[in-house]
């Protein structure tokens, strides 16, 4: 890509400031190659990830994500902007890991027991990954095993569910007894999201939110994270 | 004469100019060569590309028959293979009601309106918000189709979400439905296992194993594709489970363009068709006889949000493709039309119904589902909907009857003889005999004067609507099942409708 473009703009080249402004605009148009780029340069040049992650990454995500509030991106874009952030991400995970630094934090995510729908949850695994966090995608038909079995081995932080049906809807509670009953409730922030779902749903099966939409779970997620930490 | 005319007015007879089973087909979004492009193309990938996780019955069958699993693990279905199975599907699918006057011939571009649902809440008469829907609102929605002339069957329009037990929930639908219309029924099943049991209780009702299998008045399926093209097990078992009914088998198929399937539009009505034929073929495999409604249901994404979108001019246009292709094999088709993103009947409802399911029923498609109340991307039943509904598809109908042109209807003789004679039509002949059967008079449009409708109290349709739907539920309580029957019904299975839920007087109307 850059070969091609190489009389525009050559990364390397830039300040950091304006680096960290292009990154941004990198995000906004999903390329993955740059913003991969952009990040081992600013490591290179000394900066720790967790402030790459932040300035560079969350903060161009963040541009993104109020255009796609806006309508002015759509779906698609946004995909491929969360696409470039995994990108990016992948280079910062080993070394925050390794320097103990906080991530974003980790989902693990799926369609229950019963339930076959998946499009909605997909959605909110590819926004939350462009939002930072690692995700583990269960896939559909979930049961509460797999769930919990999943969430322990990956240490994650959240467990998402998602259900379209309202035969399948109860199954969500079942999980989080579970959960109860393993004694282990606490330590996992649960979100839960679906067409047929609400609020008073997810309060009554004890979840910790139900979100209407990707948009909301990946600002829900944060807030919940930055509460618990 | 005038004895005659003042027993016609106690004793109306119902006259319409349209009914079910209209031949449809004109309209072909596809040109001749698209068709050949798009039939290519699906065969190209029933044998290359394939279907993921066939259920093992389904695999087994179609190894014996020839069909391979590819590299992938995938079950592929060779070009010869499709084009014989095509060509040896029951082309008609005849529908009994337990009145034949509800009888229904499917096939061959035959147009009908009935179906769809499992929305999961109910907007209320007059009400704003929804509520989540129950048996009750089930058991009077079928009251209602019982009574709308141009919807011609029921299916599970809205789903009973206070029963939390499924099999329980599968029978009770079953039994509303047969409680509340005569017309066929269409019935969704959680689980394979729930068919034989359902089967029994219908039995029961027909007055006997051998009674219903002579008119089996309801039938079974689902939806057994999870796109793009993977067969998905629970409703995998159902739809050939369902062989058992002795009726057609309804499969539906429903790739969302953008998400699921390709966002050119060309591309959703291959893969559409192409997983709608998959479904086909699993039952085909296992009995080749039982005939097969295919429902390649092209949905739509709003890629701005990634929500589903029903009620799109781009959902109109490429259902009524998926129903041409299909038209194109000579196979009975179904599609949802009407599935409108309007929370309200509203001007919005109003249009995107109107638009898709005039589109779908001028392609000729055997069965326009989705189009008997519908709101909100499928989440609501709303009855005041319906009975506008009602009078929608009878207009849609009746564009699809279309103009008879003979010597007779070109009218030149009338014109002379008007031209010559009275200056106007008003009292001719041919106005008299066509009055009633060709022409088709809505319930609810309001067609006063606008002094008339000022005058009664400028209500809207919605208005108008509601007292309808209230007159006719206060009053229609059939009783379509036999109180001994019920009883013995009751003692084995756990209906959970009460009987004095089923008469007037109850808090409902
Ligand atoms: C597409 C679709 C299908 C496709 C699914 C394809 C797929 N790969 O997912 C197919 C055709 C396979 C299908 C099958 C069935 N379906 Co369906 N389906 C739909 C439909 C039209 C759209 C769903 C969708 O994808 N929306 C788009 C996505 C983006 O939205 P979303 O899922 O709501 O997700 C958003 C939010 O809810 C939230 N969210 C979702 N999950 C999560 C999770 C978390 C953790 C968080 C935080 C947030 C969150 O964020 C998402 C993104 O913004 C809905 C109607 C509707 N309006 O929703 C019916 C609907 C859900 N289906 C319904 C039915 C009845 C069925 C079937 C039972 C039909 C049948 N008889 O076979 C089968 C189910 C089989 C099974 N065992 O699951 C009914 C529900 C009935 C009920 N009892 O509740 C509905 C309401 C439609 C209807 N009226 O018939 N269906």
């Amino acid at each position: 890509m850059t070969e091609e473009y190489d009389d525009e703009i050559i990364l390397s080249e830039l300040p950091d400031d304006e680096l960290v402004e292009q990154m941004h605009d990198d995000l906004y148009d999903g390329l993955a190659d740059e913003i991969a780029e952009g990040t081992q340069i600013l490591l290179d040049r000394g900066w720790s990830a967790p402030q790459v992650l932040d300035k560079a990454l969350v903060g161009g995500m963040a541009i993104v994500g109020v255009d796609f509030r806006d309508g002015i991106l759509f779906v698609p874009e946004v995909l491929m902007a969360a696409n470039a952030m995994k990108a990016g991400m992948a280079i910062l995970k080993p070394i925050l890991s390794e320097t103990g630094a906080k991530p974003v934090g980790k989902m693990v995510i799926g369609t229950v027991k019963g339930d076959i729908h998946d499009i909605g949850k997909n959605l909110v695994g590819m926004m939350m990954e462009g939002a930072g966090f690692e995700v583990i995608d269960l896939g559909i038909n979930v049961d509460a095993e797999t769930y919990i079995e999943a969430i322990e081995e990956n240490q994650a932080n959240i467990l998402g569910m998602s259900a379209l049906l309202t035969t399948t809807m109860p199954y969500m509670k079942v999980v989080i007894d579970a959960l109860q009953e393993a004694g282990i409730r606490d330590k996992y922030i649960v979100l839960v999201g679906g067409a047929p779902l609400n609020d008073e749903f997810g309060e009554m099966i004890g979840a910790d939110a139900y979100c209407r939409d990707a948009a909301v779970a990946v600002d829900v997620a944060k807030e919940l994270m930055a509460a618990a930490s | 004469m005038r004895r005659g005319r003042k027993a016609r007015q106690q004793k109306p007879q119902k006259i319409s100019a349209v009914g079910p089973g209209l031949p449809g087909g004109r309209f072909r979004p596809l040109t001749r060569s698209d068709e050949q492009q798009v039939h290519k193309t699906i065969l190209d990938v029933l044998e290359n590309i394939g279907m993921g996780d066939p259920i093992p019955i389904v695999k087994e069958k179609a190894l014996e028959r020839g069909c391979f699993m590819n590299e992938h693990g995938r079950l592929c279905f060779p070009r010869a293979f499709v084009e014989d199975a095509i060509a040896r599907a029951p082309k008609n699918a005849h529908f009994f009601g337990r009145d034949p006057r509800h009888d229904m011939d499917v096939g061959d571009g035959r147009v009908h309106t009935y179906g769809g649902g499992e929305a999961v809440n109910m907007l209320d008469v007059g009400a704003s918000s929804y509520r989540p829907s129950t048996l009750a609102d089930l058991y009077d929605a079928a009251r209602l189709v019982d009574r709308m002339d141009n919807i011609h069957a029921l299916a599970r329009l809205v789903v009973a979400t206070e029963i939390e037990d499924q099999l329980t929930c599968d029978i009770n639908s079953a039994y509303v439905s047969a409680a509340g219309t005569l017309k066929h029924t269409q019935l969704t099943f959680a689980d394979a296992s729930h068919v034989q049991p359902t089967l029994e209780m219908l039995y029961m009702i027909a007055g006997g194993k051998e009674k219903f299998h002579e008119r089996p008045f309801c039938n079974g399926g689902g939806c057994p594709v999870i796109s793009p093209l993977r067969y998905g097990q629970d409703n995998s078992e159902v739809c050939v489970e369902s062989i058992a009914f002795g009726a057609p088998v309804w499969v539906t198929v429903a790739p969302q363009a953008g998400a699921t399937a390709p966002a050119a539009l060309a591309g959703a009505v291959v893969q559409a068709t192409a997983e709608a034929l998959a479904g086909m073929l699993m039952v085909h495999v296992v009995d080749p006889d039982t005939p097969v409604v295919l429902g390649p249901w092209p949905f739509v994404s709003d890629l701005r949000t990634g929500s589903f979108t029903g009620g799109s001019g781009e959902e109109a246009v490429v259902s009524a493709a998926a129903v041409q292709m299909i038209n194109f094999y000579g196979l009975p088709s179904s599609v949802g039309a009407g599935m409108t993103d309007s929370k309200t009947p509203d001007y919005q409802a109003g249009y995107e119904k109107a638009l898709a399911i005039a589109l779908a029923a001028q392609a000729g498609c055997n069965d326009v589902s989705e189009c008997s109340g519908m709101l909100g991307s499928l989440m609501a039943l709303s009855l005041e909907s319906m009975v506008i509904d009602n009078d929608l598809l009878g207009a849609v109908l009746r564009t699809v009857r279309g103009i008879e042109v003979n010597e007779e209807t070109l009218s030149y003789e009338v014109m002379q003889q008007v031209v010559h004679g009275e200056g106007h039509y008003l009292r001719t002949e041919q106005t008299l005999g066509l009055m009633r059967t060709g022409y088709e008079y809505p319930a609810l449009a309001n067609r006063l004067t606008p002094g008339e409708w000022e005058e009664a109290g400028s209500t809207d349709i919605r208005q108008a609507a509601g007292e309808r739907v209230k007159s006719i539920l206060s009053s229609h309580y059939p009783d379509y099942i036999d109180p001994a029957t019920d009883a013995k019904i009751r003692e084995r299975f756990p209906i959970l409708l009460a009987p004095e839920n089923m008469r007037p007087g109850n808090q409902r109307w």
